[in-house]
C-alpha cells in the first residue's frame, strides 16, 4: 500500500491512530495473521519510533477502552484510523458484530453518516481486487 | 467477502524476505535522497513482511550504505525478484515521481525477474490505479489532498 498522508501528522496523532488500530484488532478476541499483517504495515506507515511500537503492541494484550482511544484522536487521525480500521478488520474476510459496532461508534464519534462503513468496506474490496491484479501481472500466486 | 491475502510476500522464506527488503532499500537509495514518503513506504513493507525487529533495525542501519545491486540480484530467487519488483515500483512512486535513477534500477530488477518492458509498464499503470484507489479512500473520509481531484475526476 502506498504511504498516504498519515506520516505527515504530528507524532501524538500517529500514536493515537495506531492505538485505535490496536484496540480494533483484538476486539473479537481473535487476531488473525491477515489482520496482523495489515496492522504491522500500518504501524510502519505511521513511522512510529521503536519504543512507541513496543508500547502499541502492549495494547494487544492489555487493550485500552474505545473511549480512551477516541479521546486522544484528532479529526485527521480519527478519519484515517476509521478508514484503516475498516481495511484491517476486513482483511481476514469477515467483519463480525463487535467489529461492525465499533466501526459505527468511531464513525459516530467523527460525525460521519451511518452509510460510511458500507462505503468503506466497498472501497476495501476494491483494494483487494487491486492487490490481486498486481499478483496476476507477475504471475505470482 | 474474500480475504485480502495471503500475499506473495508470505510465501517467501525469512532469508528471501531479507533479500527482498535489501532490493527495496537499493531502489529507495538509488536517487541519492531518501524522503519521508519513501521511508514510510519502506517501513510499511517491512511491517507487511512481518520482519523480525532485529532485521528491521539492521535494514535501517544499512539505508545509507546499501548493498550491491548485481550481487543481490544474483542471490535472489525469481519469486523474490517479482515481489520485490512490484513493491519497488510502489516504493519509487511514493514521493510522487519516478526518478531516472530509480527507473534504471527497476528495469534491471525487471530484467533479472524475466519481466519485459511491457510488463513493467503494466506495473506502472497498476501503481497509478493504486493511487486512484487510495485517493477514493481519502475522499470517503473527507481527507482529500491536493491533486486527488486529478485522479478521481472521471
Amino acid at each position: 500500500m502506498l504511504p498516504d498522508t498519515l506520516h505527515e501528522l504530528p507524532r501524538e496523532e500517529r500514536f493515537a491512530y495506531a492505538k485505535l488500530l490496536a484496540y480494533m484488532i483484538q476486539i473479537d478476541d481473535e487476531v488473525t495473521i491477515d489482520e496482523m499483517t495489515v496492522f504491522e504495515q500500518r504501524l510502519g506507515t505511521a513511522l512510529l519510533s521503536p519504543g512507541q511500537r513496543k508500547e502499541i503492541r502492549t495494547y494487544l494484550k492489555n487493550p485500552p477502552t474505545l473511549e480512551e482511544c477516541l479521546d486522544e484522536l484528532g479529526k485527521k487521525s480519527g478519519r484515517l484510523a476509521l478508514r484503516d480500521a475498516a481495511l484491517m478488520t476486513a482483511a481476514d474476510g469477515s467483519i463480525d458484530e463487535k467489529e461492525q459496532i465499533a466501526l459505527e461508534q468511531i464513525a459516530n464519534h467523527l460525525n460521519l453518516d451511518e452509510g460510511i462503513i458500507d462505503r468503506l468496506l466497498d472501497w476495501v474490496m476494491a483494494g483487494f481486487d487491486w492487490m490481486q491484479d498486481g499478483l496476476d501481472l507477475l504471475n505470482v500466486e | 467477502m474474500s480475504g485480502m491475502l495471503p500475499d506473495a510476500i508470505d510465501m517467501l522464506s525469512p532469508s528471501e524476505k531479507e533479500v527482498y527488503i535489501e532490493l527495496l532499500t537499493i531502489v529507495a537509495n538509488s536517487d541519492g535522497a531518501l524522503v519521508r514518503e519513501e521511508m514510510a513506504a519502506l517501513e510499511a513493507f517491512m511491517g507487511r513482511a512481518l520482519l523480525k525487529p532485529e532485521v528491521r533495525e539492521e535494514t535501517r542501519k544499512k539505508l545509507r550504505h546499501t548493498g550491491d545491486l548485481e550481487k543481490t540480484l544474483e542471490i535472489a530467487t525469481v519469486d523474490t525478484l517479482k515481489v520485490a519488483l512490484r513493491d519497488s515500483v510502489l516504493l519509487a512512486a511514493a514521493d510522487g515521481e519516478y526518478h531516472p535513477a530509480e527507473v534504471l534500477v527497476l528495469e534491471r530488477i525487471a530484467d533479472a525477474a524475466g519481466v519485459g518492458i511491457d510488463g513493467l509498464d503494466q506495473l506502472y499503470d497498476w501503481v497509478t490505479e493504486g493511487w486512484l484507489w487510495l485517493a477514493k479512500g481519502r475522499d470517503l473520509v473527507d481527507m482529500g489532498i491536493a491533486g486527488d481531484e486529478l485522479l478521481t475526476d472521471d
